[in-house]
Parts: structure tokens; C-alpha cells; sequence
């Protein structure tokens, strides 16, 4: 028995170390990786500069908002920090590390599918769970088990292993665009969700989906709510509270839900919620209109 | 009846049943050796083996065919 | 409290220490108190049920041992079994009933608006009660002896590694056991933590894992076209395996390691080259229970009919067994599906075996491929309707996988780390099932490759295990 536990104490310390060791390994790669998801996040929480209109949310805004044609028209710097699948308890911190270091003229944030509980992609960001205050509250207070799990880093890196290696490398200041595709046959038609199918919104992301619009707003920055052109039934409850909760923050409420000049052109559409990058410059237009309709620029 | 006379009508049967004489038939020889005799069989086997010696088993003589012997044992308790 | 949670990571290591510092005589105490703790730690009230099934069970057990007159031992074995089953039909049944009568009541428009009550299902509810009716019969039979100390039985139906999915354990093979003295010694602690990591490898790296996937499928299947549909049926018989299949090897490693042997509940079912066998390899303390307990009864009073005697006993039994799954008309098709497949099999064996014969068919590799995936598929036919979704998605499944084909939703990441997974667990099962004893890691003679092959699972559990406290699904049942 004794040499038994003799053994076994080997292999849990042998664990710790491997895990150390490949733990350390994998956040040097992951600080070099070209995976534009995670590249858009080192960014965000480690890189940002200054900035001047960001665009927030997952990937019905990375694909959408091309940053390079914003500075072109505006003059002024931009970056698309949103990240595929990732939802407000990303968002909310991200923003705050951002505002730490520059306030910028123009934040953007994505009010799609706030009804989704997006915990998974909490694991986007605890790679900076150490080091970063408003990252650890977020995640402390969503998860309170996680920041004993986190003391092991290949927890850390959990199910990033092939993101890290998976390197595209079409970055460019965040937008990563989408092909055109043929066989797109979904219509958007202004049918309500059947009765019975109420999705509502957590109450959790709703409390940090409004702290995020409230930091937005009081940091002086210009803050749009954004609600993507998508080929889906529109949930019209839901489509009133993301009303609401834009109007009592002040922030401006850029609602694409309805507009047909983008929802009948199928030729726009990569898949029935993301714009292609045809669809991305048309949208832009529009976009970039408002902006100069609100005298940013 | 004999013992032997039983264990013979018993061979018979199975191999009637189970369509082959892939087997030794000894007291410890149990089902789960014998090819084909399973679950699905064994029910097919029982009703034989009742009708063969005119016997009625009940669920209870069931569970203690824990191989052959016992089998053959239960039978001629059953004749007597 | 479930295996997967970081609060049983803490509270096995604590009984384990319990268990080591209590006098041999008094272990089964401490188990039983773990037990309860484990148990009222997921809902308290819950407690209340397994203590009502173990009070009645003790009591009509220990009659049905006393009284000599056979029709009285039945009487009481059929009203203890009337008393364990009560609540099971009550919190798994009634809301079924309930919602039926609803729905029939809306379709003829004449639904009054009643609130609707759903309880929620004590876990594991399904499991011990069967385990409980498996004693008693037991006792009637005289297989086992009633036994005398009610905290035994107590233990034995609320035993915390089985409480929640099995393995659904005997009465003859645990009680004894209990009742033996209990010790740790590191052979049972090697091999049980084995059992456990691998447990956790299947559970964590490949069931949820293709979960994510298939309910990111079946979950919107509107959505979804045929060659995706079709993707995803084939991956979930491989996701179920894992999910139970995993979690009763942790439950049999937790056992071990407290130095109690509970009998094995897979054994490499997707390598079964025919349903039968399948159903030999595939939750197999279920199917035993079921065919001592329900097939065997009912083929023994239908034997006159000899062969159609036995295939109703057949389904009888497979659509019973899709109740306990769950009180919807897809798992009664699933079970229907079972007993059909299976008595087909019974009806056309002979001739099967004289053609495989003839033609020297089952040394064949071609034909043992053929086979095998031909079991696989039937087995996935029918898990389409073991999803939790409605007899319409089923049939909306078929539909689209013939009749809307279109191009793959391949969610790369995903897929690729069930890849890896999927692929260590069929290759470490294929050298079980064909080259057994050969090319060991865990089991290996030598120390370092052991240590390695641990370290190696661990740290993969580590880094593609989906950590983040998915549900079991098998809880439900």
C-alpha cells in the first residue's frame, strides 16, 4: 500500500508538471496564433491601442463590419473586435479593458440571440483570467468553480488546442469576410415565433448586456445597439425589450430586423445570419451613413 | 426411469433443438457452452423436455438449472 | 452531486479517508451515511423515497422469508413490488399521463386551463427501484435469504456509486459483499482509479464532446439538411455508448477502490456482429435484470406457443423496457424496434447459421465488417427515436436523411476533437475485442509506460474533455 500511494503521489506530480509545462508552451503559442478569433482577443485584452470606432458582438458582426472601410470613409481608426460565438459575458469585460486605455468615438455592440446562455465561450477568456480584474470578476461570478479548475493551466486552454494551431491568416483590423453562396433558399417574412416558443433573455446577461451599455454610454463614447438583417422568424418580444433596455441607457438603436433593401437580396447572404462580404459593403453604406447622420465625422 | 435413460432424451432434444452436436454432455456442461443455446432456446428446450417426460416445471425449478446435474436432477425428481 | 463535479472530486477523496479510519466492522455505516449525504446532497427530499422503498422492502422480504405458505410469500412479494414501483409511475408517469390528457383535451378545443404540475424526476429513481424489485423476487425465488439488518438493505439500494445510473446491481452479489469485511488494499485502488480515468476519458472527451454537436443538430432539425441529419444519427449511438458506457465504468472504478466488486454494464457493444449479441454487450445489468425478471416469466407461461411464444415475450419485454426509458411513443417504437429486430434474428437464425456455415462465412473479414456495421446501423435506426424529441422530429429525421440531402454542417472543431476521441476508444477496444493481452498501456508490465499512458489520458481529459459540468443523460431515466 505504501509504495502504492508511493506511486500515485508520482503521478499527480507528474501532472501538475506536464500540465505546467505544455501549459506554458501552449500561452506562447497562443499569443502568436494567426486563429482570428483568438487573435481578435489578444487584441482586445492585451494589445488595444487607441482605436476610435469598435465594433462588439460574435460573428454576425465580425463578418459584417469591414474596419478598413470605415477609416477609409471616416479617417478615424477602427477594429472589429468581435469573436465567433461569443456573447456578452465576453463582451462586457473586454469593454472595460478597452476603456481603460482610450474611449473611443464610436462603440458598436451586436443584440443578437442575448436569449442563448453563451457560458461556453467563457473559455475565449481565461486565458486572461490571471491578469486581468475584470475578466476574473465575470467569470466569478458566472462560474464561481472555475478559479479552482483555472490553478491548472490545461484547463486554461481547454478545447483551444486546435484554435490555437489553426491558423488563417485573413485579419484584416478584425473583419473576416464571407463568400457569396448560390443555394441560399430561407426567406425572412415577418412571421412572429409560434406561441409557446418565448425566449427570453437570462436575467444574467440581461443585468451585464445593461452594465455594458451604461459603461459604453458614460465612458462619452457615441454607443449604438445593432440587431442584425437575418433570415429567421422575428421574435417581436424580444425585439421590444432590446427597444427598451437602448432607450432607458441612450444609447441609439441601429435595428436592420426589417429592412427589406438587404432582406430580399439573397445574393448578400453567406448563410441565413451572415452577410457575405458583398452584403458586409452595402450594409457598411448604410452604417456609415448613420455615423455621419449623427455628425461623428 | 434411469438417470442415463433421461440424460440420453435430454441429448436428444437438444439436438433436435439446436440443430447440431457440437457438445459433450456432462453434469457441468452450462448453456452459455453450448452453441446456439441461448435466452431464446432455452424456452424452446423446456417445453420439449415437458413434453417429452409429461412434466410441468415451475418458475422456480427455472432458476436453479444452474447446468446439466441440475437439470437432470429437477427432471427425475419431477418423474418420480 | 454528480461524477463529473468538482464537489465529488472532493467528496470521494473524504470518503475514502472516512472509510480507512472506521473499524472494519463499522465501514458499511460509513458507506451508508456517504450514501445518503450523496444523495440528499442533489435534492433532500429525495431521501424520503429511497428510505420509504428500503423500509417496505425490508419489511415484505423479511415476511415473505417467514410465512411458509407460498401463496402468502407471493401476495407480499407482488405488494412490495405495487409499493417500489408507486413512486416511479408517480414522478415519472403522471406528468406523461397529464400532458397526454391535456393534449388530447386541446385537439377536440375543449382545454380548460388548468395549471399543468410537473414534478421534477428524482434521479436515479428508475435504477433503484428496480433493484429493489430485483431483491424481493430474489428473496421469493430463494436465491438470496432476506436480510436481517435494515441498514444493509439500506445501503444496497441507496449505494452511492449506483445510485444515480447503475450498474443495476443484485442483491445475491452485493448484500454479502456489504456484509464482508470491507479494505483497501492497492490492487482494488489501482484498478478502480484505472476504471475511473477511463471512465472519465469516455464520458468527457467523447460523449460530450458529439453531444454538442448532435444537440446542435437534432436540437434545430429544421435547420438541418439530410447528409447532416444522417452525420449526426450515425455519431449518436457512439455518444450514448460513451455517456453510459463511461459513467458506469467511474461508477464500477469508485466501487472497486472501496473494495466492492459490482458486475460490468458494456462490453464492447459496437463490435457485436449480430443484435442478439449486441444485446448481450449493451447496458447489459439492465438486459439482465430484464430477462430474469420480466422475459423469462413471461416466454416461461407464453412456452406452449413455442416460437411465437418467445417473440411475444420479445416485445413485451423491449416495450416495457422503452417505458422505463421514458413514458413517450418514441421509446415505445424504440423498444418495438428492438423486439422486432431481435425476434426476426430469433425466426431466421437457423437458416442464417446454415448459410454461414455452408460458406465458411464467419471467418470471413468482408462478411464480419458487413455484419457488424449492419448491427451498428439498426442500433442507430432505432436510437432516432431515444433522442428527446417529439415522434414528429423522428420521422421528420428519416424524411430529410432520404429526401433532403444537401451539404455538410461541419463544425471542425468539434468534430475533430470527437475524432480523437472516438478513435483512441474504438482502437483500445478493437485490441480488447481481437488481440486482447497484446500492445498494453494501462495494464502494461512495465512501470514508466503505465505512468505515461495515465499521463497521457489525464492531460487530454485536461485539454479536449469538455469540463464545463454538461448533464448526464441518463439521469433522467
Amino acid at each position: 500500500m505504501k509504495l502504492f500511494i508511493g506511486k500515485l503521489l508520482l503521478f499527480v506530480l507528474l501532472l501538475f508538471a506536464a500540465d505546467f509545462l505544455s501549459g506554458n508552451v501552449l500561452s506562447k503559442y497562443h499569443l502568436k496564433t494567426k486563429n482570428i478569433n483568438l487573435q481578435n482577443a489578444n487584441y482586445g485584452f492585451l494589445h488595444y491601442d487607441n482605436d476610435d470606432i469598435l465594433f462588439f458582438g460574435a460573428s454576425e458582426v465580425s463578418h459584417s463590419f469591414i474596419s478598413s472601410m470605415v477609416t477609409e470613409e471616416t479617417g478615424l481608426s477602427s477594429y472589429n473586435l468581435a469573436s465567433d460565438g461569443c456573447g456578452i459575458y465576453y463582451q462586457y469585460p473586454l469593454l472595460e479593458t478597452v476603456l481603460e486605455k482610450h474611449t473611443p468615438k464610436v462603440i458598436l455592440i451586436s443584440a443578437y440571440q442575448l436569449t442563448l446562455e453563451g457560458s461556453d465561450y467563457l473559455t475565449r477568456i481565461f486565458p486572461y483570467y490571471k491578469n486581468n480584474e475584470h475578466v476574473k470578476q465575470v467569470v466569478d461570478d458566472v462560474l464561481p468553480n472555475e478559479s479552482i479548475k483555472l490553478a491548472l493551466k490545461g484547463y486554461v486552454y481547454n478545447s483551444q488546442i486546435i484554435r490555437i494551431f489553426d491558423g488563417r491568416n485573413d485579419n484584416t483590423k478584425g473583419y473576416v469576410p464571407l463568400e457569396p453562396r448560390s443555394d441560399i433558399n430561407e426567406t425572412q417574412n415577418l412571421v412572429e415565433l409560434p406561441a409557446g416558443e418565448v425566449h427570453k433573455i437570462p436575467s444574467n446577461i440581461k443585468f451585464y448586456f445593461i452594465k455594458f451599455l451604461e459603461s459604453a454610454v458614460s465612458s462619452g463614447a457615441t454607443v449604438y445597439v445593432y440587431v442584425p438583417p437575418v433570415l429567421e422568424k422575428i421574435n417581436i418580444p424580444y425585439l421590444n425589450t432590446i427597444k427598451s433596455i437602448t432607450k432607458n441607457s441612450g444609447a441609439k438603436l441601429m435595428d436592420f430586423s426589417t429592412d427589406y433593401s438587404l432582406l430580399d437580396r439573397k445574393d448578400l447572404f453567406n448563410d441565413k445570419i451572415h452577410l457575405n462580404h458583398n452584403g458586409a459593403k452595402v450594409l457598411m453604406d448604410k452604417v456609415l451613413a448613420k455615423i455621419k447622420n449623427d455628425s461623428i465625422y | 426411469m434411469q438417470r442415463n435413460n433421461i440424460v440420453e432424451k435430454v441429448k436428444e432434444i437438444l439436438i433436435s433443438v439446436l440443430e447440431h452436436e457440437g457438445f459433450e454432455l456432462t453434469d457441468d456442461l452450462v448453456a452459455a457452452d453450448v452453441s446456439g443455446w441461448d435466452s431464446l432456446t432455452h424456452m424452446i428446450i423446456i417445453s420439449s423436455i415437458e413434453e417429452e417426460f409429461k412434466i410441468k416445471f415451475k418458475l422456480k425449478d427455472l432458476n436453479k438449472m444452474r447446468n446439466i446435474g441440475a437439470l437432470i436432477d429437477i427432471i427425475s425428481s419431477k418423474i418420480s | 452531486m454528480v461524477f463529473t463535479s468538482l464537489n465529488f472530486l472532493l467528496f470521494f477523496p473524504a470518503v475514502i479517508i472516512l472509510f480507512y479510519i472506521t473499524p472494519i466492522k463499522y465501514r458499511w455505516v460509513t458507506l451508508l451515511v456517504a450514501s445518503y449525504f450523496f444523495y440528499l446532497n442533489i435534492e433532500p427530499v429525495f431521501g424520503l423515497l429511497t428510505a420509504i422503498i428500503t423500509l417496505s422492502t425490508y419489511f415484505f422480504t423479511r415476511l415473505i422469508d417467514k410465512v411458509k405458505d407460498d401463496k402468502k410469500k407471493s401476495k407480499f412479494m407482488y405488494i412490495n413490488i405495487a409499493v417500489v414501483l408507486m413512486p416511479l409511475f408517480f414522478f415519472k408517469y403522471f406528468t406523461a399521463i397529464n400532458d397526454g390528457i391535456f393534449n388530447i383535451l386541446e385537439m377536440y378545443e375543449m382545454r380548460w386551463f388548468l395549471p399543468k404540475i410537473h414534478f421534477l424526476l428524482p434521479v436515479g429513481i428508475s435504477f433503484y427501484t428496480f433493484m429493489a424489485i430485483g431483491y424481493t423476487i430474489d428473496v421469493y425465488n430463494e436465491e438470496v435469504e432476506a436480510e436481517k439488518n435494515i441498514g444493509i438493505v439500506a445501503l444496497f439500494i441507496s449505494f452511492f456509486p449506483l445510485i444515480l445510473s447503475g450498474p443495476i446491481e443484485r442483491a445475491g452479489n452485493m448484500i454479502p459483499q456489504f456484509k464482508s469485511d470491507l479494505k483497501l488494499n492497492h490492487t482494488n485502488f489501482s484498478t478502480g482509479l484505472k476504471l475511473m480515468l477511463w471512465g472519465y476519458f469516455m464520458k468527457l472527451v467523447v460523449a460530450d464532446r458529439i453531444a454538442i454537436y448532435v444537440d446542435a443538430v437534432y436540437g434545430n432539425l429544421s435547420h438541418h439538411n439530410g447528409d447532416t441529419i444522417l452525420l449526426t444519427s450515425l455519431l449518436y449511438p457512439i455518444q450514448v455508448y460513451a455517456d453510459l458506457g463511461g459513467y458506469s465504468l467511474i461508477a464500477i472504478g469508485v466501487s472497486k477502490i472501496l473494495g466492492l466488486n459490482v458486475m460490468p454494464n458494456f462490453n464492447r457493444p459496437f463490435f457485436a456482429t449480430s443484435m442478439a449479441e449486441f444485446w448481450r454487450r449493451w447496458h447489459m445489468s439492465l438486459i439482465t435484470w430484464l430477462t430474469d425478471y420480466v422475459y423469462t416469466p413471461l416466454a416461461f407461461s407464453f412456452r406452449q406457443y413455442r416460437i411465437f411464444g418467445i417473440v411475444l415475450a420479445l416485445m413485451v419485454t423491449f416495450a416495457l423496457s422503452g417505458i422505463w426509458h421514458g413514458a413517450t411513443l418514441n421509446y415505445v417504437v424504440w423498444g418495438l424496434m428492438q423486439g422486432t429486430f431481435l425476434s426476426i434474428e430469433a425466426l431466421i437464425n437457423k437458416r442464417k447459421s446454415k448459410i454461414e456455415n455452408q460458406y465458411g462465412l464467419k471467418s470471413n473479414f468482408f462478411y464480419l465488417i458487413f455484419s457488424v456495421c449492419l448491427t451498428y446501423v439498426l442500433f442507430a435506426v432505432s436510437l432516432v427515436f431515444a433522442y428527446d424529441a417529439s415522434f414528429k422530429d423522428a420521422l421528420m429525421v428519416f424524411d430529410k436523411i432520404i429526401f433532403k440531402r444537401g451539404s455538410l454542417f461541419l463544425d471542425k472543431t468539434t468534430l475533430a476533437y470527437a475524432f480523437i476521441g472516438v478513435f483512441m476508444l474504438f482502437l483500445s477496444e478493437f485490441r480488447d475485442e481481437y488481440f486482447p493481452k497484446t500492445l498494453l498501456f494501462f495494464n502494461n508490465k512495465v512501470f514508466v509506460i503505465r505512468l505515461v499512458s495515465y499521463l497521457c489520458v489525464a492531460l487530454l481529459i485536461l485539454w479536449i474533455g469538455v469540463l464545463n459540468g454538461g448533464q448526464f443523460i441518463y439521469f433522467k431515466f
